[in-house]
């Protein structure tokens, strides 16, 4: 077990720089979760601790070691991949047991291992198949099992649910949290899904271009997204932005924009406003609540999403889309109109030419 | 009704029995007629030769004109005779037209012609048999020379060489219509089956399931043994007709020879007044001039050693139905027209017993299959096989066109090559020999000799291995190069390393045969050049397989590096990462990973390439040829030589169905063992 600690690692394939100037230092025992869309980086990020990549400049240490130079073999570190890559012509056992019979371990402690792994994992019955004879959530585990017996100072998962069903997927997370609680082994976690994200992370990095853009706990990222691209991406669904000009009426900063009514600036905000004026106002959908009186926002609604507990409305305000949160039993219908009121305690503004949260003047872990 | 169903296996079993039995008489039959019809021809060619060559060497004049004679007599006294003539250069010497006798050929006329080529082909045959005799004395003189047999529309034409001691003297040329011959299929054996099908029908219901499988085998175990018991009788029946069809060819030879051999004083009106033991005195004389002694002698070699004695007997003579003194037990008297041909009982009984080998070994054939027939019918099998043809024939309606282009195309020929391997060539007729091709090849054990079969596949099989070898060991080397994404310009070399297989093999084969020449070929150029000493790298065993071998693998390569790159490109990358990541170094990574991955591709390839090489007929024919004396030929071109070369078509067949089993073979038993033919990620 390590920590594992990255100073001002970039990656460069040709001029095409995939991964820029990430500092990020993860403790021993963490879970760090590395999110973002398609080519954000994390992959290739996550591969550079594994050693499948070169790093192009900085430095990456694992425990107090540089490992830079080292190669995958020599890092003590084990990989869960998306295909899993299971060795199609090796049976469980065999794939399980791999990584140990090639570092000489003697049989019976190879045996032992493999047997308690497949014990946690449920895989004991199927020790002599082949992979093709598997379902997708026992390979899954079987790739799994492969990382757990070599008892590696880091795990590195690369979107390792990403090829299951929806209900697959919420089993073998649940799962993978009991492992990681279990072994209790630095692991850092590569998926697009923000769900897994929240679900699973100690920490959760958020990449977009090659750059880190927030680096935090889960809550922290929902309540205080330290930029427009960190809002829009965690939340499901996902934050409501509208442009809005600062104007002062009798003293008061006031906002409002196209389709958003005048809304006084919450208090919070105003030692951060300076002399910006074009902002971007950020509500998130649970903290849109309907109103039949004075409304901040009147919608028409093109669109319900019943999930049982609350109503997804869809709808337009000005040629801008809009996803409100609403009680069970709303009548809202679909083509008439919505009055919404924001919850002002809620709201987040943001800076609409640098995309920087009102009150945090810089990105944690680097400049964009 | 189901037990109807299930009774009638046995029925289906015996009539194939029966008919198996009744296929065989009828292609002995065939081939005993085609026999007898050639042996007739050459007998009367050959008889027409030697009566010129005896006219040829008297010297006195007392046989003066007696082949144009006889010629004519032939065609008169011989059934079916249509044409007798003897041609010497441009001249008929004999015509049986005796209006063209001792007229030169119409060499303008294609008949014509085609006569006098294959009269100075035989010429040649001759003048170059004596010049051998001349150079090397231990060679033997044979006596009987080689007879020509070739069908003509409505008959044969026999040539046969007149010779005296190597000096040639004529080529006599017969063409006859077929002697009358018959034959009747041994029905018995088929009348048995039926009986035996109607008792088994009437009662086979009746006895209790479990036994009635025994009941059966033994029913039709005993039809195998009675139609193995009745098919040599019946043989032995047409062989006595046919020595009865002998002996009317020679009395009717012999009649003509006594027309021939008569003095000229002699015209045919007096000689039919002459009292029979006037007649008798003539011949006596006539005999000393020597035809029948011919007769006697000269066609032992025509009738297989079966003729013990031609012998005139007169009408009244007490003593002409009996054998003749000195002649074995058991000789069998045939008489025609007052003339007595004796025949051998022992030759008879010789034959008799040949066949009934033959005939016990395909009875065990056709039981075996009738048996299966039988208990897979028993058992249910076809049944449930042909419920499923039905249920699936509109699959087998799509697949048809395919299949019967399959039937004609392939199967037919591999039939038909397996059935010629049970033929071979007398007198030029093709005729059933049963597993006498099959008993010559693999029989002969004389391993050192070049030309010996398992000599041929001991070379074969070290031909493939050290190919096969070489191919896929180069081509996973250049496609674990060319696969390296590191590499600069992969396409180039992918495409140079492809082209020795995209070039026509035959001209790499010839190309490289010119450069192994010893005189002008770039190798021994090089070899000099290096100081090293020119090679005749055809004149020894290891030098020629070397060359062959270097030719092949030049060829061979670039298929298994094309497999091995198609696989290489199919193995996930993941696989290699997991594998690094697991703590593989390079080699482990090839070891564990590339290799058990590669092999669903490469064993195919090799089973395929195996096969190919096995059967590469193209490089060692035109590269080694078989240099030196055949000892680098391997299986394939070896029966092309004895087809092509030394026109056995038989036994070439032979050889190609042995070469064919041994494939079969192989490719099964690699099949079971590397399960070849399974998914790549099963």
């Amino acid at each position: 077990m390590a920590s594992v600690t990255l100073t001002d690692v970039s990656k460069r394939f040709g001029d095409n720089t995939v991964v820029k100037n990430v500092f990020l230092e993860i403790a021993d025992g963490e879970f760090v979760v590395l999110v973002g869309p398609s080519g954000c980086g994390k992959s290739t990020t996550l591969r550079m601790i594994a050693g499948l990549e070169d790093i192009t400049s900085g430095q990456l240490k694992i425990g107090e070691r540089v490992v830079n130079d080292l190669t995958p073999r020599d890092r003590d570190v084990a990989m869960v991949f998306q295909s899993y890559a299971l060795y199609p012509h090796m049976t469980v056992y065999d794939n399980i047991s791999f990584g140990l019979r090639l570092r000489k371990m003697p049989k019976p402690e190879i045996d032992q291992r493999v047997r308690d792994a497949a014990e946690k994992l449920g895989l004991t019955e199927l020790l002599d198949r082949k992979p093709k004879a598997m379902s997708g959530g026992q390979r899954q585990r079987v790739a799994m099992g492969r990382a757990i017996v070599r008892q590696p100072a880091v795990f590195l998962f690369d979107e390792p649910l990403s090829n299951l069903d929806a209900k697959l997927r919420v089993q073998m997370r649940a799962e993978i949290a009991r492992m990681h609680r279990r072994e209790g082994v630095t692991t850092v976690y590569v998926t697009h899904d923000q769900i897994e994200a929240m679900t699973l992370a100690d920490r959760i990095v958020v990449m977009n271009f090659g750059v880190v853009q927030q680096v935090g706990a889960p809550l922290e990222l929902y309540r205080e997204p330290a930029n427009v691209f960190v809002a829009g991406f965690i939340g499901s669904p996902s934050m409501n932005f509208f442009d809005v000009d600062l104007s002062t009426t009798g003293g008061t900063p006031t906002i409002s924009g196209k389709g958003v009514a005048a809304v006084e600036v919450p208090q919070r905000f105003r030692p951060h406003l300076g002399d910006k004026t074009q902002l971007v106002l950020g509500v998130r959908p649970e903290h849109l609540g309907e109103v039949s009186e004075s409304p901040h926002i009147t919608a028409r609604v093109d669109m319900l999403e019943p999930l049982g507990s609350e109503v997804h409305a869809l709808g337009e305000v000005d040629d801008q889309s809009i996803v409100a949160s609403l009680e069970p039993d709303t009548r809202v219908r679909i083509g008439g109109n919505v009055g919404l009121r924001m919850d002002l305690d809620e709201i987040h503004l943001f800076d609409r030419e640098t995309g920087v949260a009102l009150g945090r003047q810089t990105h944690q872990g680097g400049a964009a | 009704m189901k037990a109807l169903a299930t009774l009638l296996w046995l029925p289906v079993a015996a009539l194939l029995i029966a008919g198996g039995f009744l296929v065989v008489a009828w292609s002995q039959g065939s081939a005993d007629g085609q026999t007898y019809q050639a042996r007739r021809a050459a007998t009367i060619a050959r008889a027409v030769a030697w009566v010129d060559v005896q006219e040829a060497m008297r010297i006195d004049d007392a046989g003066k004109g007696q082949t144009q004679r006889f010629v004519e007599a032939v065609a008169k006294t011989v059934p079916g005779v249509e044409e007798a003539l003897i041609v010497k250069g441009v001249n008929y010497k004999a015509h049986s037209d005796p209006a063209r006798a001792g007229q030169r050929l119409d060499v303008e006329s294609l008949e014509a012609k085609a006569l006098y080529d294959d009269a100075r082909r035989l010429k040649a045959n001759v003048d170059k048999n004596a010049d051998e005799r001349a150079k090397n004395p231990d060679l033997a003189y044979d006596p009987y020379p080689e007879v020509e047999l070739r069908p003509v529309p409505g008959g044969l034409q026999a040539l046969a060489v007149g010779e005296d001691a190597g000096k040639y003297i004529g080529t006599a040329r017969i063409t006859a219509s077929p002697a009358p011959y018959r034959f009747d299929l041994p029905w018995l054996i088929v009348f048995l089956a039926l009986g035996l099908s109607a008792i088994w029908l009437g009662i086979g219901g009746r006895i209790p399931a479990k036994p009635r499988i025994g009941v059966g085998v033994a029913a039709l175990v005993g039809l195998v043994i009675a139609g193995s018991a009745i098919l040599p009788g019946w043989r032995n029946d047409l062989r006595r007709a046919q020595a009865a069809g002998d002996a009317a060819t020679l009395a009717a030879l012999d009649e003509a020879g006594l027309l021939a051999a008569q003095a000229p004083a002699w015209d045919e009106e007096d000689w039919e007044d002459l009292e029979d033991d006037e007649k008798a005195e003539e011949t006596a004389r006539i005999t000393a001039n020597g035809l029948i002694p011919y007769l006697d002698r000269g066609l032992n070699g025509a009738l297989e050693g079966r003729l013990v004695k031609v012998q005139v007997a007169n009408e009244g003579d007490a003593t002409r139905l009996e054998p003749p003194t000195g002649a074995p037990p058991g000789t069998l008297l045939f008489s025609a027209e007052g003339r007595s041909v004796y025949f051998s009982g022992e030759a008879f009984d010789a034959a008799v017993v040949e066949d009934e080998a033959g005939v016990r070994l395909w009875g065990i054939g056709f039981g075996i299959v009738g048996l299966l027939i039988f208990l897979l019918g028993e058992l249910g099998q076809l049944q449930r096989a042909s419920r499923a043809a039905y249920k699936h024939r509109g699959a087998y309606g799509y697949l048809s066109p395919a299949m019967i282009g399959m039937l004609i195309l392939v199967f037919v020929p591999v039939v038909y090559g397996v059935v010629l391997g049970f033929t071979q060539r007398t007198y030029n007729i093709t005729e059933f020999a049963g597993l006498a091709n099959y008993i010559e090849i693999l029989a002969d054990t004389d391993v050192g000799d070049p030309n010996n079969f398992y000599f041929k596949l001991g070379v074969t099989l070290m031909w493939t291995i050290l190919n096969v070898g070489l191919h896929v060991g180069i081509g996973l080397f250049l496609a674990l190069m060319l696969n390296d994404q590191m590499l600069k310009a992969r396409g180039i070399y992918r495409v140079i390393l492809i082209v020795p297989w995209a070039i026509p093999n035959y001209i790499t084969a010839l190309i490289w045969k010119g450069m192994f020449n010893k005189q002008f070929g770039a190798v021994n150029a090089f070899i000099e050049m290096m100081g090293g000493e020119s090679l005749s790298w055809f004149q020894s065993f290891w030098p020629a397989f070397s060359t062959n071998l270097i030719t092949n693998t030049w060829l061979g390569f670039p298929f298994m590096m094309v497999v091995c790159l198609g696989a290489l490109q199919s193995i996930p990358t993941d696989l290699y990462e997991a594998a690094w990541v697991d703590g593989a170094n390079r080699w482990q990574r090839f070891r564990q990973i590339t290799l058990p991955l590669l092999m669903p591709a490469l064993v195919p390839a090799v089973i395929v390439g195996a096969v190919w090489t096995f059967n590469m007929f193209n490089i060692i024919y035109l590269v080694s040829g078989g240099a030196p004396n055949g000892a680098t030929d391997i299986l394939i071109t070896d029966a092309y030589r004895w087809a092509f070369e030394r026109d056995r078509y038989g036994y070439a067949a032979a050889y190609s169905t042995i070469i064919f089993l041994i494939l079969l073979g192989f490719t099964l038993l690699t099949n079971r063992i590397t399960g070849a033919t399974k998914g790549a990620f099963e």
